[in-house]
C-alpha cells in the first residue's frame, strides 16, 4: 500500500474526534414502595431506567429548589412500567414518588476526572 | 449460619410483636404465634385509634395525645414486625404507608368535628385510594397476597372504622358495638396475612 494513503489515513483518525459511545442503562428497580437500589453512582452520560415492580403507580420525580420545574419526571402508571433519563450533567440528583413522598432515591453522577 | 440467622429473624418478628404490649404466648417461632401476634396488634389499632378519635371529637387533649402516642407506638410495633420479615427498607415503607392513613383518619375526624362534609369526602376517598396503595405494598412482600383482595379487606376496616367516628360524634352508646365489630374485622386481614407469610418462610414458621 502506498505510505503516502497510509499516512494520510492515519492523520485522518487522528483529526477525527472520538464519539463517545452511549453508555448502557443502569437500572433501579421500583419495588416495595422503595427505589432499590436508593443510592447509585454513575459517570457522566449513563442513562438511568426505573422499573416499577410495583402493582401500583408510582412516580420518580426530581426535587427542585424554589418551584423551578423538575429535571426529571417519570410516570409510571403501573406494573412493567419504566422510566429513563440520560445525566449530562454531573452532581447530586435526589428524586422522589411524588405519590408516596416517603420513597426517595439519589443519584450521583461523576464528571471524567472527578472520580 | 443461616439457621442462626432464621432464629435471630424470627425472633425478631416476636419481638417486634410484643412491643405491643401483649403476651403473645409462650412458644416462639410458630405460625399460631405469628398468627396471635398480628391479631393482637392489628386489634390493637381499632382500640387506640377509636379510643383517640373519642377523645378528638369529645375535645378531650391531653387523652387525645395520650391515646395518639400510644397508636403511634403500635404502628411502629408492626412496622418492626414487617421489617423483621421483610427487611428494615420495608419496615420504613410499612410505617410510612400505615402512618398516613392514620392522618387520613384524623382529616375524618376532623372534618366530622367540623361538620365539613367536603373535608370528610376528601378523606373518605383519600382513604379507599390508600387500600390499593397497601394491598400493593403487601403484595410486592408477599405475592400470594393479591392486591386487590387486601385491599378490599383494608376497605372493609376504613368502613368499620368510619361507623365507629360516625357513631361516636353523635354520641350514639352503639359505638361500643362498632369498635367491636371494627376490631373483630382486623381478624379478616391479621389471618390470611399471617398465613401467607408463614407459607412464603416455612423454615421460619414452623407448624408446631
Amino acid at each position: 500500500m502506498n505510505p503516502l494513503l497510509v499516512a494520510l489515513w492515519a492523520a485522518l483518525l487522528v483529526a477525527i474526534p472520538r464519539v463517545e459511545a452511549p453508555r448502557s442503562d443502569t437500572t433501579i428497580l421500583i419495588q416495595g414502595f422503595g427505589f432499590r437500589p436508593k443510592r447509585l453512582e454513575v459517570p457522566l452520560g449513563t442513562r438511568v431506567r426505573w422499573d416499577n415492580r410495583d402493582e401500583i403507580g408510582h412516580t420518580v420525580t426530581a426535587t427542585s429548589d424554589s418551584g423551578a420545574a423538575p429535571l426529571f419526571a417519570g410516570v409510571m402508571e403501573g406494573k412493567g412500567q419504566s422510566f429513563g433519563f440520560t445525566f449530562d450533567r454531573a452532581g447530586t440528583f435526589v428524586y422522589t414518588c411524588a405519590r408516596h413522598s416517603f420513597m426517595r432515591g439519589e443519584t450521583r453522577v461523576i464528571a471524567k476526572g472527578d472520580q | 449460619m443461616i439457621m442462626q440467622t432464621i432464629r435471630t429473624r424470627t425472633l425478631g418478628l416476636m419481638a417486634a410483636l410484643a412491643l405491643g404490649g401483649t403476651a403473645i404466648g409462650t412458644a416462639q417461632g410458630t405460625a399460631a404465634d405469628l398468627r396471635v401476634g398480628l391479631n393482637t396488634l392489628l386489634a390493637e389499632h381499632i382500640y387506640l385509634a377509636s379510643s383517640a378519635t373519642g377523645a378528638a371529637l369529645g375535645g378531650r387533649t391531653p387523652e387525645f395525645q395520650a391515646a395518639a402516642r400510644a397508636l403511634d407506638l403500635n404502628s411502629v410495633a408492626l412496622s418492626r414486625a414487617i421489617g423483621s420479615v421483610y427487611g428494615d427498607d420495608a419496615g420504613t415503607a410499612f410505617l410510612a404507608l400505615w402512618r398516613k392513613h392514620i392522618g387520613f383518619v384524623v382529616d375524618y375526624t376532623t372534618g366530622v368535628a367540623m361538620k365539613n362534609r367536603a373535608k370528610q369526602d376528601k378523606a373518605v376517598s383519600d382513604l379507599l385510594g390508600y387500600a390499593t396503595d397497601f394491598g400493593a405494598f403487601l403484595n410486592s412482600a408477599c405475592p400470594s397476597l393479591p392486591t386487590g383482595v387486601v385491599a378490599d379487606l383494608v376497605r372493609g376496616h376504613i368502613t368499620s372504622l368510619k361507623a365507629v367516628i360516625d357513631a361516636q360524634a353523635a354520641g350514639n352508646p352503639a359505638a361500643y358495638a362498632d369498635i367491636r365489630s371494627a376490631a373483630a374485622h382486623m381478624r379478616m386481614i391479621a389471618d390470611p396475612v399471617a398465613a401467607a407469610i408463614a407459607k412464603q418462610f416455612p423454615e421460619r414458621f414452623a407448624a408446631r
